[in-house]
């Protein structure tokens, strides 16, 4: 474990110093932009025999967007991390080992890359995309179908790997001895996601507005933290930085934000449970998964730690008549429940 | 599904457990085959480089709902001022509010346009009705589209608002697109040849 920490402290100091030669002034003269050097032409300094020149050469280019390659940089995290996460529940590790990786993913995919490799937002864009291909990228096709693809092997790893919003929910204070919702009502708000997914397809394909991007209540923090690391990445490397405080998105998010948080503390994972419409499709794929996780009823003692412990009431045992389930619909591969039990009995 | 030691035994669970596999493979597949097949086929092919928003300043009216409906406060909307339209006029429309004043009291009693004083205004030939370079500081702008609008209606047009491509977070939905009156915001393909004057292409046209 310490070692990981090591690697991945390494890893973040190299891309931070990898980002911000992607932002210095050279880079962008070497790509062929003239820019203005402010050295040469001082506003406040300039006399008539440079400013024919200075006018020539005045083109806003410092404005420059995240170069292209960062996109596969990306993937490469979050393929990474599935397949760490993979490795992590197959082999049922212990629950600290998917916290570590939701802190890679929380500082990497939420905060430096403002949570825009997002589950909810990528199927109102595949939608688009298989309407007409040339408005998705292939990027795009990828974060769409990876965890898909995972989820066709080993279940809902993304939920507990690579996702952003998941990294939010896991990370966020729960409160040790959660509120159960009883089975009907369970049953009655797990409809909510697929009414949700059939929405999102249905103004995808009419108004190509991405309906599910609005419920998204954590957008308030990765995109004022994503401004900030922007700010921090040029003040490393010299560019004109806001003087101001920069805040994101308007009051009503940070206050449906506030109010899901709270939820999170006494019901765990509320966004994942009730809205999120991607888990549906990840849940529908996981139930036809390959390596499921399953109770082991000849090891088991029925002493319901498990079931305590889950966030997402996947399972319940029922110990008077010996039985119980375990939903892979819903179960988003924490390793809470194996990391609990003593006799093995999930596997 | 609790017992999946019944799989083995159970034909029909067996089979249905196969079938979904197959139907989840298959539709995964399509989806793949779908836009990667597109993607091959350079009459359809998508976008080389990933999407900008950014404001077509022929439709954009300076109304000023850049500045609030932007999710990053401030906003990513700036105005910039283009040096090779822009023709030095000792008053400025974007600079300064009331016209009828002496030339040599713009600087010192001028009443500017700009509540965040961010124009800035500087006389390079010499004298006081000679030639002024007048320069938008993007660390006290807001976006709120007052200069610009002042130098669209009775100046040169040289003042104009942009997305500043590394400041917008490049949301899927923008907020502003959905307040523009005019719908002027409009999702680009961000090429190294945009450089912003005002002047961008659209696909289509032929201007």
């Amino acid at each position: 474990m310490n070692l990981l920490k090591k690697i991945v402290g390494c890893v973040f100091l190299v891309y931070l110093l990898f980002c911000t030669d992607v932002y210095s002034q050279d880079t962008l003269k070497q790509a062929g932009k003239s820019k203005i050097d402010n050295n040469q032409y001082n506003i406040n300094d300039l006399t008539r025999g440079n400013i024919r020149e200075f006018r020539d050469n005045y083109i806003p280019t410092e404005y420059f967007p995240m170069p292209e390659y960062m996109v596969f940089i990306d993937l490469g995290v979050l393929i990474l991390l599935i397949f760490t996460g993979q490795y992590f529940v197959l082999k049922r590790k212990s629950a600290h080992s998917i916290t570590v990786l939701m802190i890679i993913t929380f500082v990497y995919l939420g905060f430096i890359r403002g949570g825009c490799i997002c589950p909810v937002g990528i199927i109102t864009n595949t939608t688009m995309g298989i309407i007409s291909p040339d408005q998705v990228g292939l990027a795009e096709l990828v974060v769409f179908l990876a965890p898909l693809i995972i989820a066709l092997i080993a279940g809902r790893i993304f939920c507990s790997a690579g996702c952003p919003l998941g990294a939010v929910q896991h990370l966020s204070p729960e409160k040790k001895k959660q509120y159960k919702l009883s089975s009907g009502l369970n049953k009655y708000l797990r409809i909510a996601p697929i009414i949700i997914l059939i929405l999102t397809i249905w103004f995808a394909v009419g108004r190509k507005t991405f309906i599910a991007c609005e419920l998204d209540p954590y957008k308030a923090i990765f995109f004022t933290g994503q401004a900030w690391f922007e700010q921090l990445l040029g003040f490393i490397a010299g560019r004109s930085m806001e003087t101001r405080i920069l805040f994101a998105c308007g009051i009503v998010t940070w206050i449906y934000l506030l109010v899901i948080m709270v939820i999170g503390y006494y019901i765990p994972r509320p966004f994942c449970r009730f809205i999120c419409p991607y888990g549906v499709l990840l849940g529908i794929v996981s139930i036809f998964a390959f390596r499921r996780r399953r109770i082991e009823f000849s090891n088991c003692t029925y002493c319901k730690l498990c079931e305590m412990v889950c966030p997402t009431q996947a399972i319940i045992i029922d110990n008077k008549a010996k039985t119980g389930s375990l939903s892979n619909y819903d179960c988003i591969e924490c390793n809470r429940c194996s990391d609990i039990c003593r006799n093995k009995a999930i596997c | 599904m609790a017992d999946d030691k019944r799989l083995g035994k159970s034909n029909r669970r067996n089979f249905l457990m196969i079938a979904g596999r197959i139907v989840c493979g298959f539709a995964l597949g399509g989806i793949a085959y779908r836009v990667i097949g597109a993607h091959m086929n350079e009459e359809t092919a998508g976008p080389k480089s990933h999407f900008v928003w950014q404001i077509d300043p022929q439709k954009c009216t300076f109304c000023n709902k850049c500045e609030t409906a932007c999710v990053r406060k401030p906003s990513a909307v700036k105005a910039v001022n283009d040096q090779l339209k822009c023709s030095y006029c000792v008053v400025c429309y974007g600079h300064i509010s009331d016209k009828n004043i002496a030339s040599e009291k713009i600087m010192s009693e001028g009443k500017r346009v700009c509540p965040y004083d961010a124009v800035t205004r500087k006389n390079y030939s010499g004298g006081t009705d000679g030639y002024f370079i007048y320069d938008i500081d993007d660390k006290k702008c807001t976006g709120c589209a007052l200069c610009a609008k002042g130098c669209n209606e009775k100046g040169t047009k040289s003042m104009f608002m942009i997305i500043r491509p590394d400041l917008c977070l490049t949301c899927n939905n923008c907020n502003i697109a959905d307040v523009c009156p005019e719908k002027a915001i409009e999702r680009l393909y961000f090429g190294p040849e945009d450089n912003f004057r005002g002047i961008y292409e659209l696909e289509g046209s032929n201007e």
